[in-house]
């Protein structure tokens, strides 16, 4: 492994741990003010860096409670897949890279990821029946814009998971070629 | 495996132990014990070269197929 390499590896374990500290602080903050909007609605025009779901709490505070809650939820599985990036960094070991617990790692990334945009997808076009009924919801879009690429992402993903895997077939085999 | 390696046998025949056979081929220990064991997935011609020179055999005398039906494989 060269010195280039083991740098970017630690360059991302860290990149990846102050990334999974901001979503952890954002589903935090967005489950915080969700439960303070309930007490004080007027917080509803700023829940989270101008997050304002006023009208949609106006009209209906279930639909409200539902949209909030595919937010939250979808900043929560982005915290848990840097969770899953940082233990995959961690356990990385370049020398010998296809052991077991790598591929299952991988696999969970992916699939992790498959969820992601799976979940943002569907908040996707439950925000669309929003606007067709007239309420605005434009500022809650950046939490699932990106639900497009993280399905390509999880495509590839699965792809490297399942070469991972024939990796580690095909090292235990030259492990046991005498 | 239907594959039988017979090596603990010519080792047997040839009075050489695996200490001695690990220095004559220069091969590990460990990798002699997967052989030995029959846990190996593969041989290279060079090992086995190296054997059947130090055992003074042919590869037929460490390698050997059986059924799967003989009751040596599965009892």
């Amino acid at each position: 492994m060269t010195n280039r390499t083991d740098f970017i590896i630690k360059a991302l374990h860290v990149v990846s741990w102050i990334i999974f500290i901001g979503f952890c602080i954002q589903t935090g903050t967005l489950v915080f003010n969700y439960i303070f909007s309930l007490i004080n609605p007027a917080a509803t025009h700023n829940l989270y860096l101008g997050l304002n779901l006023s009208e949609l709490y106006r009209d209906n505070k279930t639909t409200y409670t539902l949209l909030f809650s595919c937010i939250a939820f979808l900043s929560a599985m982005k915290a848990y897949l840097f969770y899953l990036i940082i233990m995959l960094l961690s356990r990385l070991d370049l020398l010998k890279p296809f052991s077991l617990s790598t591929a299952e790692l991988i696999s969970k990334v992916s699939y992790q990821i498959l969820n992601i945009g799976v979940v943002g997808l569907i908040t996707h076009q439950f925000a669309k029946r929003l606007a067709q009924k007239g309420i605005n919801v434009q500022s809650a879009e950046i939490f699932w814009n990106d639900s497009d690429t993280f399905l390509l992402l999880a495509a590839v993903a699965f792809v490297f998971a399942q070469i991972f895997r024939k990796g580690i077939e095909l090292q235990n085999e030259n492990d046991l070629t005498v | 495996m239907p594959i039988i390696v017979n090596l603990d046998v010519m080792m047997a025949k040839r009075k050489m132990s695996l200490n001695e056979l690990s220095e004559k081929v220069d091969i590990t220990l460990s990798n002699l014990s997967i052989l030995k064991t029959g846990k190996a997935k593969a041989i290279r011609f060079s090992t086995l070269e190296a054997i059947c020179l130090a055992l003074n055999c042919q590869p037929g005398d460490i390698l050997e197929y059986v059924s799967e039906k003989d009751p040596r494989i599965f009892g």
